[in-house]
């Protein structure tokens, strides 16, 4: 069945023609003079962007207890066989010091005993002494090391493979290739992304542009991108918003919402980010004068966890793991970055006691060569491990560990490992999507494209309850009122009839209005809540949508 | 220098900028080869792709790059093979594993010579060749030089070649004739593929990122027919009726670098009158000759574009920037604004700009005396999307701003008003926060 279809035909209908022009004129003429020229282009008349939010109601929102994951990128394809490698006979150490006679990790002088990851049944495996900093995890069982992970007919182009990692699609010439398995689940949790944005971006990428990971059906990306924080301190505190419908259904017209729907987001996330980056510090030191800035990606991931930003995925990056040649310097080295950089982020977090509720995972394109290349390389390979990371996950290893006695290895001049036992990518964000971030499981598979048999990575997964849309109400979203932007339009879909409960609360759960208790037959609904009415002055609250034993969350501001 | 040819002559430099996204490189720092690569991109910009092709397979950035400097007989390196073939001509799903390997054995033994630091000395050991277009290095056979054997390409066949033993200069002959043929085989070979690839990015990059099939498929056709030369493609979309269609306008998404060069060129700024690329004094790089902190010459706009991720002979990885939507996000908008607004106000330091923006107004406004039709006339010209009403009196408001009110009424005020230069700075700081100012 198709979830998507379902939801794409509410967008179409419900939304179209409510937006008119929510534009409100001041005195512009007044505003300009007294501004002068500093600003100009950012007031003008409109709604205001900035939140007022005070510090006890930023303390109480500290207790979200939402599941965050973290995705880090090692662009390149990284040689996961210098990552997580055989010590022992039995796991083959003696094949591979044959097969990377240069390159292989070896005893003493890249690794001693202290890297060895034991304790959970197979002891045959460690990594290199430059990731020595994560071996605390690992210890305290919180690491989990995935081997030999990939998709059959492995691509081996770096951008054809990273696509199909992003979309979790077979190949690149699969149709889901036009979008990421992150930003199909977030279509389905935000069906009206575009009309109603969420007063927090959802996923949040560290870099300079945007990933396909985050891409939804119909190109929306569901993610905000920046490099800093800092980057935004140049807006100014009040900015206009856009109506983003009307330009007909053209590409003209589809352009141009993209742009003022563009626009809009910068006005309003930029407050929120400065907000949450402000609420809160980094209480460790991060590994500096390391050639990524990793580190410094996840540091401010670290401060906006803290400081509650709400969002619940983010994306940081590592580039460098193409080794051709001479890997045998660079590569310990910028795993070295990647452990002491995630060994940072979590000592930080846990500084502030906010570890318990974030995951962080691993992925990279594809694994290398198993044998090294006449230059101290390796070339492009198939499969690698992934390692994730955090108090919710089950430590240990998963999978099966790579065969280097496999007797295709000692002719083959050039070896892909296609014959060994593998484990599908999509298993491995299947048993994320479900146990960790709590989706039922017809969101994962449409998310996933098909139905996957989930590894079981976590410690206490879900227990089935969904966030997001079931199968007959689905919360679209808000947006200010067209006519006096001080009110809020709060619009959901019935597919079906049932009891419905729309509530507002406080960010610690009081409840300040209940808007909603009957119940709603088939059709839309636009729920108009006057902040004055309710005696509710400025600041963040959430609403809560109950409806056939689902609900629903969202926050928002009242300026 | 490149960012200056893009906004005093165009269609050469833009299209360099889209070839330096096409076969991407890096920079190493080595001025010669830097050059070598730069005159290439604009040599073949409007000429022969096939004979592009060619030219950059073996040019010092590209051969370092994509590793062609370190594949040998013994251990071909498939890096610049595969590129060849996925990004530089027909795309994936058009070759095999096998023909990677093919290929990258025919590329092998083109490389180049490194000079180092001795620091001993304290002077450049050896020189960096090729020192220029046309000139090559070339290992001849050996384990560690070109591998003369039989390939199979594409399903065709590379003959095996014997050069004279030790006779460097037959090798070198045999391998330029290997070089054509490959070249030769992948452009006959795949050649639909190739011409519909190729269009469908120049189309990407003058106009959407979708392609309608049947306009793709006609500049394929003319591209083949014309024996790749690029030229016919772009003279056949530029004077197509699709191309001046009202709804095929505003399709286009600006990169930073299409930003702030379409913001020098509407008001035909001059180099070396209204922004200088740099000034030497006393040995050392001045910005402008007034010295002015917040004026932002070319190399300040190479690097806030850098900034932003893109950086002129630097692609992101060698895929090039992606573009269209990418450009944009929250950061790079908010940005974009922070940068052409320091350029706007910076740009009035000088007595010649303040006479080219006054100008621009009267030609464009034909010396009107109504400010609101002054206004609506700036906006056709820097938007191509009709605006509502809402934003247009905005924009009026914006440029009236600065200027006392009654002087618009009792007729003091026209296009030689003293203030006008600083009216139309003004404006133009609303006009690129527009939304639409971002489409092309």
């Amino acid at each position: 069945m198709s979830i998507d279809n379902k939801n794409h035909k509410l967008y179409n209908t419900d939304l179209g023609k409510e937006h008119a022009d929510e534009h409100v004129r001041w005195n512009r003429r007044q505003f300009l003079m007294t501004n002068g020229l500093a600003g100009l282009g950012m007031f003008l008349s409109g709604i205001p962007i900035s939140a007022a939010i005070s510090e006890e109601l930023a303390q109480l929102a500290m207790a979200n207890t939402d599941n965050i994951l973290v995705l880090v990128k090692m662009f390149g394809g990284n040689d996961g066989l210098n990552m997580v490698f055989p010590h022992t006979s039995a796991a083959g150490v003696d094949e591979y010091y044959q097969l990377r006679p240069t390159i292989a990790q070896k005893k003493g002088t890249n690794f001693t005993d202290n890297q060895v990851l034991s304790g959970f049944g197979n002891d045959g495996y460690a990594i290199p002494s430059t990731m020595d900093s994560i071996m605390p995890l690992w210890r305290e069982g919180k690491m989990g090391v995935i081997h030999n992970v990939g998709y059959a007919n492995q691509d081996y182009s770096h951008f054809a493979s990273i696509d199909i990692w992003a979309s979790a699609s077979d190949s690149f010439h699969d149709k889901r290739i036009n979008n990421g398995y992150i930003g199909r689940y977030l279509s389905q949790e935000f069906p009206s992304f575009a009309e109603t944005p969420p007063t927090v971006p959802p996923a949040l990428r560290i870099g300079y542009s945007t990933d396909l990971i985050f891409s939804a059906p119909g190109r929306q990306q569901m993610e905000l991108v920046f490099n800093s924080p800092r980057d935004f301190f140049t807006l100014a505190q009040y900015g206009k918003l856009y109506a983003t419908d009307g330009f007909g259904d053209c590409p003209q017209g589809e352009e141009r919402e993209f742009v003022r729907q563009l626009t809009n987001s910068s006005l309003r996330y930029s407050q929120t980010v400065i907000d949450a980056y402000n609420r809160s510090t980094n209480k460790v030191n991060y590994p500096t004068g390391t050639t990524s800035n990793l580190a410094s990606q996840l540091s401010i991931v670290s401060r906006l966890i803290k400081g509650n930003l709400g969002t619940k995925i983010y994306m940081v990056y590592i580039d460098g793991f193409d080794t051709h040649a001479s890997q045998a310097n660079s590569h310990p080295r910028l795993l070295g970055n990647l452990a002491d950089s995630v060994s940072a982020f979590y000592n930080d977090l846990k500084a502030d006691n906010a570890q318990s509720n974030v995951t962080l995972m691993t992925f990279s394109e594809f694994g290398r060569t198993i044998k090294e290349n006449g230059t101290q390389g390796t070339d492009h390979g198939n499969l690698a491990p992934m390692m994730i990371f955090g108090d919710a996950v089950k430590g240990g290893h998963y999978g099966t560990p790579i065969n280097l006695q496999d007797p295709i290895l000692k002719t083959n001049t050039v070896v892909y490992y296609e014959s060994q036992p593998s484990t599908d990518f999509r298993k491995v964000y299947s048993g994320v999507l479900q146990d960790y971030l709590c989706l039922d499981s017809e969101v994962v598979d449409y998310a996933l494209g098909q139905s996957y048999n989930k590894l079981n990575l976590f410690k206490n997964p879900c227990g089935g309850g969904s966030q997001g849309s079931n199968l007959n109400t689905i919360l679209i979203g808000h947006s200010p009122n067209e006519s006096d932007a001080k009110m809020i339009d709060i619009k959901f879909s019935q597919l079906g009839g049932s009891e419905v409960e729309l509530t507002v609360k406080s960010l610690n759960g009081k409840t300040l209005a209940i808007l909603l208790d009957k119940y709603a037959p088939k059709g839309s609904y636009k729920i108009t809540f006057d902040p004055a009415k309710w005696k509710i002055s400025s600041g963040e609250y959430i609403y809560e949508l109950k409806s056939s034993g689902k609900l629903f969350t969202r926050r928002f501001s009242i300026f | 220098m490149w960012l200056n040819g893009m906004i005093q002559e165009g269609l050469r430099h833009k299209l360099a900028l889209f070839w330096s996204n096409h076969f991407v490189t890096n920079n190493y720092n080595v001025p010669s080869w830097n050059f070598q690569y730069y005159y290439l991109l604009h040599k073949n910009a409007l000429g022969n792709f096939k004979q592009f092709v060619m030219d950059i397979g073996r040019t010092p950035n590209m051969l370092i790059y994509l590793d062609g400097a370190y594949s040998y007989a013994i251990s071909p390196n498939e890096n610049y093979a595969r590129e060849l073939m996925e990004l530089f001509t027909m795309g994936v799903g058009n070759y095999t594993e096998r023909d990677v390997e093919e290929v990258a054995r025919s590329m092998t033994g083109w490389t180049i010579q490194n000079a180092y630091y001795d620091a001993a000395t304290k002077s450049v050991v050896g020189e960096y060749l090729p020192k220029r277009v046309g000139e090559y290095v070339f290992r001849g056979a050996g384990n560690y030089g070109h591998d003369f054997g039989t390939k199979n390409v594409l399903g065709k066949t590379i003959p095996a070649a014997t050069p004279k033993s030790g006779d460097l200069a037959d090798a070198t002959r045999i391998a330029h004739l290997e070089y054509q043929n490959l070249h030769d085989i992948i452009f006959s070979e795949r050649k639909d593929a190739i011409a519909k690839f190729i269009c469908k990015k120049l189309y990407k990059f003058y106009m959407y990122e979708f392609p309608p099939d049947e306009i793709l498929n006609g500049l394929a056709q003319v591209f083949i027919t014309s024996n790749w030369d690029i030229m016919a493609v772009l003279k056949t979309l530029f004077k197509s009726e699709h191309f001046y269609e009202e709804e095929n306008m505003g399709l286009n998404i600006k990169s930073h670098i299409d930003t702030v060069i379409h913001y020098y060129r509407t008001a035909s700024l001059k180099n070396g009158e209204d922004y200088f690329l740099f000034q030497i004094v006393n040995n050392a790089r001045v910005r402008d000759p007034l010295n002015t902190k917040n004026l932002h010459p070319m190399d300040n706009i190479y690097f806030e574009c850098s900034n932003l991720g893109q950086t002129l002979f630097n692609p992101v990885n060698v895929a090039g920037w992606p573009g269209y939507r990418s450009w944009l996000n929250e950061f790079t908008l908010v940005n974009r604004w922070r940068i052409l607004r320091n350029q706007i106000d910076g740009q009035l330091t000088y007595p010649s700009t303040s006479t080219r923006y006054r100008d621009f107004l009267k030609e464009i406004s034909n010396n009107s005396k109504d400010p609101e039709f002054i206004v609506r006339k700036l906006l056709e010209y820097f938007i191509p999307l009709p605006l509502s009403e809402d934003i247009i009196l905005n924009a009026v408001d914006a440029f009236k701003s600065v200027v006392p009110l009654n002087y618009f009424i009792d007729g003091t005020w026209s296009l030689d008003y003293v203030d006008v230069p600083r009216q139309y700075t003004t404006v133009m700081k609303y006009i690129i926060t527009l939304p639409e100012s971002n489409l092309l």
